[in-house]
């Protein structure tokens, strides 16, 4: 196949099965970005087997920022390791550092209890705890040992808003959170994780276990948190990553391989890679 | 190779089918001629004498078994409250805290082995341990015996239930930046709680019908013990020792109180499936 004319040459599978140093296609628009989280030369292994290699990215804040790329590649273990989720494998080893507003990650003195609460978390499958939907939306707050009723009830409010979903619970906030449908699980788990007011949020394929309707729901949500949240989003489904993110990642084989505009990427890529991945023509 | 013909195939269907359902059957039987046997020999013991009264002489009626069903009572209850939460506490330590280590492991094993252990060898153990030593049969002994054999069930079935159920959960509480205290006793304890408790309850109906550990250790008593470090009479102890009596009336107590342990055990079981009934994402994703 010919390469399109103004795309680079498509040399990093080849340097890939060399077992070459892949330097990251990253275009020049991030550098006009406030950078909250800076990831710098990180490798990571969980056993003697490497999961990613130096990987470099700076998420911009207040954008929405995508990790694309063929199942495997490493996406969910790198938005694993911005929170130190990994840490509770023992089998995982990390190389290089990440920087969350200019404080080390990855250092002996972090306390990765207070590290872990300036940033939220949405998984794959909605996971809420066996409680009422108040207590699930304000756990955040008591693990800090907050007491105050007021400052709980406001929080609960001001987070299930932010999620979408007051209108659909406000008169139910103390029945269990695993009576309400999968969706509204998934929303209720994102008011969770903005509850403590993160200053990143990460999401795994929040989409992934729901159905299209539950889908566009979480997809104008997450556009509707544009410029208030950090947010980098893992997706599997590349539509979602093109409605909904100002940035996106593609990632292969461990490897960041470009990171650009969403609609560069995904309309004039600079890598023959990113672009027959993101044209499906593999994945 | 030769395609089997439709009606060789049917044939063997038919076959098998026969087959597994007359033994599906037979065992439904076994379980209906048990009960049969149990009611019809067991309900006419079970009088108001037979709850309050104190076992009479051999060869006289009006005879009870308030104190087996007293000593039944406080062995069993006892060995639970002491039993479940150090089990518990060890299957904590198991399934969260020391997950995935080798520590964990060796205990876990130690645990698997423990339970399977014949209960009858717990009951020498403790024997060789208390009884010989205090030179008296006695509850306490009884006690400790159930108590061994209730601690490694439960912390293995602890670790297993976290360990198979709770990642989910266990990720989305650390992600919040909740402690391992936090995250244990908070999240993982209340997710599981309803099939710990159901494990639970099985644990204790089983550790209801044992009769070796207890033979050897708090034996029986024709008296009400005044204490625990008296011998201490049990329902089972009772049916054994009833049951082998030549007296017919002491055969139809040990009827009575076979009858009143398969109803308890019966009723814990019952209790333990409702109990369980899984309601983690027991709703489908919509
Ligand atoms: N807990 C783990 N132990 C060992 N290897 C793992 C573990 N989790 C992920 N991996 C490996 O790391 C690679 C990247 O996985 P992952 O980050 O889950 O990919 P993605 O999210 O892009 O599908 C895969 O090859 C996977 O097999
Ligand atoms: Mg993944």
């Amino acid at each position: 196949m010919k390469n399109k004319p103004g795309l680079r040459k498509g040399n990093f599978f080849e340097s890939i099965a060399k077992g070459e140093r892949i330097v990251t296609e990253t275009h020049a628009e991030i550098n006009n970005e406030d950078i909250t989280l800076d990831v710098k030369e990180f490798n990571l292994f969980y056993g003697a087997k490497q999961a990613l290699f130096d990987i470099n990215i700076k998420i911009p804040k207040g954008k929405v920022t995508s990790l694309i790329g063929p199942s495997g590649c490493g996406k969910s273990t790198l938005l694993r390791s911005v929170n130190r989720i990994n840490d509770l494998l023992s089998i995982v080893r990390i190389e290089g550092n990440m920087y969350l507003n200019d404080d080390p990650i990855y250092d002996p003195a972090v306390d990765v209890i207070e590290l872990r609460k300036r940033m939220g978390m949405v998984f794959q499958k909605p996971n809420p705890f066996p409680m009422t939907i108040f207590e699930n939306v304000v756990y955040p707050l008591r693990i800090d040992g907050e007491r105050n009723k007021n400052v709980l009830a406001e929080v609960c409010e001001k987070s299930l808003r932010g999620a979408a979903l007051w209108e659909e619970v406000k008169d139910r906030l103390n029945d269990s959170a695993l009576a309400i449908s999968g969706g509204q699980q998934q929303r209720l788990c994102i008011a969770r994780a903005i509850a403590a007011e993160p200053e990143v949020l990460l999401m795994d394929e929040p989409c992934s276990a729901l159905d299209p309707i539950a889908t566009n729901k979480i997809e104008d949500l997450i556009d509707a948190m544009r410029g208030e949240y950090t947010i980098l989003m893992v997706t599997h489904n590349m539509q979602q990553a093109a409605r909904t993110s100002d940035y996106t990642a593609f990632m292969y084989l461990g490897r960041l391989i470009e990171y650009g505009p969403t609609g560069t990427i995904f309309q004039a890529p600079h890598c023959q890679e990113t672009s027959d991945y993101v044209t499906g023509r593999f994945g | 190779m030769k395609a089997k013909s439709l009606y060789q195939r049917r044939l063997v269907n038919f076959i098998m089918l026969s087959i597994t359902a007359g033994c599906a059957l037979f065992s439904f039987l076994v379980l209906v001629m048990l009960i049969i046997a149990l009611c019809k020999n067991g309900y006419p013991a079970l009088t108001k004498t037979f709850f309050t009264a104190l076992p009479a002489p051999p060869g006289v009626d009006e005879g009870g078994v308030s104190n087996a069903l007293q000593g039944s009572i406080k062995m069993i209850l006892f060995s639970a409250l002491i039993g479940v939460p150090t089990g518990i506490l060890a299957g904590l330590y198991i399934g969260e805290l020391a997950r995935n280590t080798r520590k964990a492991d060796f205990v876990l094993n130690a645990c698997g082995i423990l339970s399977g252990t014949p209960t009858i060898v717990t009951g020498l153990f403790v024997y060789t341990l208390i009884v010989i030593p205090s030179g008296h049969f006695s509850g306490f002994a009884g006690i400790t015996a159930l108590t061994l054999i209730i601690i490694p069930v439960t912390a293995r079935i602890t670790a297993e239930i976290l360990v198979q159920s709770s990642t989910a959960m266990r990720e989305a509480a650390f992600a919040l930046g909740a402690s391992q205290w936090n995250v244990t006793f908070f999240v993982l304890l209340r997710a599981v709680r309803s099939g710990l408790a159901s494990a639970i309850l099985l644990t204790i109906a089983r550790i209801s019908g044992e009769t070796a550990p207890l033979l050897f250790t708090a034996l029986n008593n024709n008296y009400e013990a005044d204490s625990l470090s008296q011998p201490t009479a049990s329902i089972t102890v009772t049916i054994f020792q009833y049951a082998l009596s030549p007296f017919a009336e002491r055969n139809d107590i040990a009827w009575g109180a076979a009858l009143l342990l398969t109803l308890f055990i019966l009723a814990v079981t019952l209790i333990a499936r409702y109990t369980g009934k899984p309601q983690y994402l027991s709703r489908p994703l919509r």
